[in-house]
């Protein structure tokens, strides 16, 4: 951003308080500004771009609802991360949900959809890719919230363990536990396929 | 330094090890086979994981934050009840005084809504009825306001102070014509409003026949529209957008209405959502249009460049067919 452009763009503090007294489009930029890692956040946590909406729905509702008594005393971005995560812990997976819309994988199934399924047959790297993909996503919903969270913002993310620790309001102690613990049940999952690989 | 110990730092990221562990565990590396065999299956658990992250794409952005927007606009835009009255009564900064008004105002609000359901209902003229619903039904008709959403926001034990927020419905039953704009403007809302896709699709359903059958004008046409518009392109069930698509038809070769379909046929990742947008594109309804040059680039991109080769097929015949 070059020196005429970031003048002119509102500071975060500026855009808060604005946003506190009601004003929907201040807020709005404050969203744009910071959303992308919200909904990364959230997709790598659930694998579910429609879970991923929801918890970004829910985290922004709650940000606009808790705005009013957010004080500065930290940073807007270290809060609105925290929420996020707290949600995703808290977060229940939609029922009757599948992960992707993609038509290969659920149009069959699909009673509203009156029309033929037409796929095209798929190449066998795309059904092991799938099914590594299928495995993996069991994998990291066996873990515990905790650590899918921690394991899933290393892994994807590439956080370091004090921003996670930031994020879920913990000590990076707890965040070094969860990693190593997940680690070692993903391992333990996916065992077979690591060292079919290996060989 | 044993065996468990450099398999604990593996899980690790290595570059906020600190440099003394980290020497230890490079050693220990270079002369245990075992060790090192484990550090490449935890380097391949990290790339199959990383192959396995789903993708966070431009349009699943868009569409979050629409979701959001549109809520909050919605909430501002319709203050509940409760905030109004109390705002009105010039209560509303005086958070002591909001948990005994809204049990005032519920208990009064219940009785006179229950006394209503009693009554006949009155009609509106033009066949337009609209009653508190279902008198048989006690629980409806003693109390008529539902609780809905209901979430605690904030409890302080020690002072009993509480702050909570609800949705309070009031049931309503309307007896009318499809035509009548005001029956149009409630199925509008119900299909981009309403939580349970089975209602939304339902909307779509009565408005596709609707559509199909007369066609709606005016007002109300725009609002039905830009309904469909907003239900094909940001509704999550596929069943309410593939309804959104068929109502939106006979709006053809309106301009926003073909935008949206183009949309569908470039972005749906749904198969059977794409063929449905070829077919809805029929060149024919677009002749002399200044939409029609634009369905045929969309059509031709589509031809060469869609991932699957029955959607391509169909793209050329609908281009083919077109021709004198």
């Amino acid at each position: 951003m070059d020196p005429i452009e970031r003048s002119m763009t509102p500071a975060d503090s500026d855009l808060i308080v604005k946003a506190k007294t009601g004003d929907l489009e201040a807020f709005e930029q404050l969203v744009r500004r910071y959303d992308r890692r919200v909904l990364t956040i959230a997709a790598s946590y659930v694998q579910s771009s429609d879970d991923a909406k929801d918890i970004y729905q829910e985290v922004f509702l709650r940000v606009y609802r808790a705005l009013p008594k957010f004080e500065s005393r930290s940073e807007f971005t270290t809060w609105l991360y925290r929420i996020a995560t707290n949600v995703c812990l808290t977060h229940r997976t939609r029922s009757r949900r599948h992960r992707h819309l993609s038509f290969d994988e659920d149009g069959g199934e699909d009673a509203e959809n009156p029309h033929p399924v037409v796929a095209e047959p798929a190449t066998d790297p795309d059904v092991e890719r799938r099914e590594i993909g299928r495995r993996v996503e069991g994998a990291l919903t066996a873990l515990s919230p905790k650590q899918r969270l921690v394991f899933t913002m290393r892994h994807y993310e590439g956080y370091k363990l004090r921003e996670i620790a930031e994020m879920m309001n913990v000590a990076e102690g707890s965040v070094k536990k969860h990693l190593f613990e997940a680690t070692a049940r993903m391992r333990a999952q996916l065992g077979d396929l690591l060292d079919e690989e290996a060989s | 330094m044993t065996h468990d110990d450099v398999k604990r730092w593996l899980a690790l990221p290595v570059e906020e090890l600190d440099e003394t562990t980290r020497e230890r565990m490079e050693d220990h590396l270079a002369l245990c086979a075992e060790c090192r065999n484990e550090a490449a299956i935890l380097q391949r658990l990290h790339d199959e994981v990383l192959r396995a992250a789903p993708a966070v794409t431009d349009e699943d952005l868009i569409v979050a934050r629409h979701m959001v927007f549109r809520e909050l606009r919605r909430r501002s835009d319709s203050p509940s009840w409760t905030k109004r009255m109390l705002e009105f009564l010039g209560l509303g900064p005086s958070r002591a005084w909001r948990p005994v008004l809204i049990a005032g105002i519920l208990a009064a609000a219940s009785f006179a809504a229950g006394s209503y359901a009693f009554r006949t209902a009155p009609g509106m003229g033009n066949g337009f009825h609209l009653a508190a619903y279902d008198p048989s039904s006690a629980d409806r008709a003693s109390g008529a306001i539902q609780i809905l959403n209901f979430r605690i926001l904030n409890q302080d034990e020690s002072s009993g102070e509480i702050e909570f927020e609800f949705e309070a419905v009031q049931p309503s039953h309307v007896t009318g014509n499809i035509n009548d704009p005001r029956i149009q403007a409630i199925m509008a809302r119900a299909l981009v409003s309403s939580q349970n896709p089975g209602v939304r699709l339902r909307a779509a359903n009565v408005i596709s026949g609707q559509t199909t059958g007369g066609g709606v004008s005016g007002r109300s046409g725009d609002l039905v529209k830009e309904s469909l518009i907003a239900a094909l392109l940001y509704d999550q069930n596929r069943g309410v957008r593939m309804q959104a698509l068929k109502a939106l038809e006979p709006f053809l070769p309106d301009s926003a209405a073909t935008a949206a379909i183009i949309q569908v046929l470039k972005r749906e990742e749904n198969v059977a959502m794409r063929i449905a947008a070829i077919n809805s594109l029929d060149l024919t309804k677009f002749d002399r249009t200044p939409a029609r040059e634009q369905v045929r680039h969309a059509l031709r991109d589509q031809s060469m460049s869609d991932a699957n080769s029955y959607i391509r097929i169909r793209a050329t015949a609908a281009l083919q067919e077109d021709r004198p």
